[in-house]
């Protein structure tokens, strides 16, 4: 296994460190791709094919009785050499994920790093190691090894298959806990350890089974030894079925995945923070302390949009951000943006959502731009029609209503694409918006501070707008 | 060289490279491969992922076939041997495209039988370099590697020919890479033959 480990540290820098580190330096996001993508596929496949390897080599090379008259039972000879090799497969992981753990430790603003991640994984190595090896030793031969790989391979892409088909089971799936989690766990809500458990109860259980189904055999050892590998197969077989049985009662929450019998209360807390807080727009704009970094991008693209609105009946008096993700329904295994901007609470507060398109993923540029659209559609509606709302499009509003949305719209410099049925040029609302849009500031504020309200209710026509 | 002697010496050495359990596994693998397209639907990247792990299966037992297990003696006395290699090797793609097309046939190959070829003839290229350049015991780790560097980047946006199987079917660099591979995996193990480690 040792002389494999340069290759699996290859594969690794070149794919999930390299990705990873593309990443913003928050740890829920940073530690995806280590999760889902790579380091199973990475590592699992060629610590199962090393370690059927190992389980064969004493009947690819006939030497099966002649090990068996050592003074060491053949149990113990051969959990040996299953040590060995997992040894050295999960020193190789655990080097791996330290690496990139240490990296994401010094750039990393806020938090701490998720470790059930690295639990599981670990165990899995374990598992396939234990797996690849008791095929090795039940089938000894030269084919025995690449098979084992590749059917470790294909048990990963299979669990990910019956994801996508909405099973409960999937759960088991060792990339579900990427799916059930979030890049908001840890940040708003807490890392749920539920499933996380099953799997390492369900990984746990496959190891001990293999391990000790290899003493059940008569020339394994003696009758001591024999009783305490079938208790210990009956225990690992247990441990399998109380892990399905745990999944089967699985519910997918907005947090993750809850198992009522794993579940502990003090993780539904929301996480405790203080907020870092900008006030160089007209209002202050707060964000979780983990993106510290993109407080000066986010002030930025909002400030143009505060400025118009700021004290106005209805405008938010302060900016906070909010959760970006939720999970779906149970068993469809993928995330769903809030994707929304809201404003609530008096005094009334904007909520942000931040998601994964940070800069560094995106350009600036574009980040500023979704930001301060999204502020900007939600601030409007709540200015001008808070039932119908921008929203949802402009349809069931005023000619006048109209006519300030997609000023302000222009005046703050994002694009009346992003508003459903907005004024057409040529119109007369098209029209007002422009002369609106032209009035100086002041004077624009001064006159919504005064008709708001009744532009709210209908009572302004257009042509009574400045 | 009569052609009652030549047959022995054919079935002799696909004998000593079990042959025989190397098509077995295809034909598994095929099974295999039947059973995920019936199994998958639609267009997600499952339908990418499967076929290519059952290709990069055929790809790691075709390489296992290249082990020797007599090693140097048979090197030096087998004059036929360069040829019974690289008729080895080319019988047993032709039988694992021929057995994984008929085993994809009549159900929905998402890069069709033409990517098909191309993968498994890329995979076997490695499987046959690693080969050469590692032992035939151990050139299962050619294709597999390549196949954790090809799976996580089938969604990615990655455009290089040599990646041929994240590219489409008619993509001509990747054909060209795959079959540059193949090429120079059959010439290896032809030539030098499988690397016969000392400890095996």
């Amino acid at each position: 296994m040792s002389w494999m480990l340069p290759l699996l540290v290859a594969l690794f820098g070149v794919l999930t460190y390299r990705q990873s580190m593309a990443l913003p330096a928050l740890w829920s996001v940073r530690t995806g791709p280590f999760q889902h993508d790579h380091a199973l596929p990475e590592f699992a496949p060629f610590a199962a094919g090393i370690a059927a390897w190992m389980g064969s080599r004493n009947g690819r090379r006939d030497t099966t009785e002649l090990v068996a008259v050592t003074a060491r039972s053949r149990w113990t000879s051969l959990l040996t050499t299953w040590a060995a090799t997992t040894i050295w497969a999960l020193l190789g992981y655990l080097a791996c994920v330290a690496v990139l753990y240490g990296v994401t430790a010094g750039q990393v603003t806020w938090g701490a790093p998720p470790l059930w991640p690295v639990a599981v994984g670990a165990t899995a190595v374990v598992a396939f190691c234990a797996l690849g090896f008791g095929a090795g030793t039940a089938l000894p031969g030269w084919f025995t090894a690449p098979m084992a790989a590749v059917a470790t391979f294909l048990v990963l892409v299979v669990g990910q298959v019956a994801l996508q088909h909405n099973s409960t089971y999937a759960l088991l799936s060792l990339i579900s806990s990427t799916a059930y989690s979030t890049p908001d766990s840890g940040n708003f809500y807490q890392y749920l350890p539920d499933l996380p458990i099953a799997q390492i109860m369900l990984l746990g259980g496959f190891a001990l089974t293999v391990l000790a189904g290899l003493g059940l055999p008569r020339n394994s050892g003696g009758a001591w030894a024999r009783r305490a590998a079938a208790v210990l197969t009956l225990s690992g077989l247990a441990a399998v079925g109380t892990s399905c049985y745990l999944v089967g009662t699985a519910q997918v929450t907005a947090e993750g995945v809850v198992i009522p019998d794993l579940h502990d209360a003090a993780s539904d807390q929301p996480v405790r923070y203080t907020a870092v807080c900008s006030h160089s727009a007209a209002i202050p704009v707060c964000l979780h302390p983990a993106y510290r970094a993109y407080l000066p991008e986010v002030t930025a693209a909002l400030a143009p949009v505060l400025s118009q609105v700021a004290g106005l009946p209805g405008a938010p008096a302060s900016v906070d951000q909010s959760a970006a993700y939720i999970n779906s329904l149970p068993g469809s295994g993928s995330r769903q943006p809030l994707g929304m901007e809201t404003i609530t609470g008096k005094p009334p507060e904007l909520d942000i959502p931040l998601g994964t398109d940070q800069p560094g993923q995106v350009s600036t540029s574009d980040f500023t731009s979704q930001v301060r659209m999204g502020a900007t559609v939600v601030i409007i509606a709540a200015l001008i029609e808070p039932q119908q709302g921008a929203r949802h499009g402009l349809a069931h509003v005023s000619l006048a209503q109209q006519a300030i949305a997609a000023a302000i719209f222009q005046v703050v410099g994002v694009s009346l694409d992003a508003l459903p049925e907005a004024p057409q040029p040529g119109t007369a609302a098209y029209t007002a918006a422009q002369r609106f849009a032209s009035l100086p500031a002041a004077t624009r504020h001064q006159w919504l501070a005064a008709h708001l309200t009744a532009l709210k209710h209908g009572q302004i026509s257009l042509k009574e707008l400045p | 060289m009569t052609a009652t002697v030549g047959f022995q010496l054919t079935r002799l050495h696909l004998a000593s490279r079990r042959a025989a359990y190397c098509l077995l596994l295809i034909v598994a693998c095929a099974v295999a491969l039947r059973i995920a397209l019936h199994w998958i639907t639609g267009t997600g990247t499952a339908s990418l992922e499967l076929p290519l792990v059952i290709e990069a299966g055929v790809s790691a037992a075709i390489g296992v076939t290249t082990r020797s297990p007599f090693g140097e003696s048979e090197r030096i006395t087998g004059r036929w041997l360069p040829f019974l290699r690289l008729g080895t090797a080319l019988a047993l793609t032709a039988a694992s495209i021929g057995v994984l097309a008929a085993g994809s046939a009549s159900a929905h190959l998402f890069d069709g039988t033409l990517g098909m070829l191309r993968d498994t003839g890329g995979f076997i290229g490695i499987s046959l370099l690693t080969a050469a350049l590692v032992g035939g015991t151990l050139a299962w780790t050619g294709p597999l590697a390549y196949l954790a560097i090809t799976v996580p980047t089938l969604t990615k946006a990655w455009t290089t020919p040599w990646l041929w199987a994240d590219r489409p079917p008619h993509d001509r660099g990747a054909a060209i890479c795959a079959a540059i591979v193949f090429i120079a995996g059959i010439t290896a193990i032809t030539i030098r033959g499988a690397r016969d480690p000392r400890h095996e």
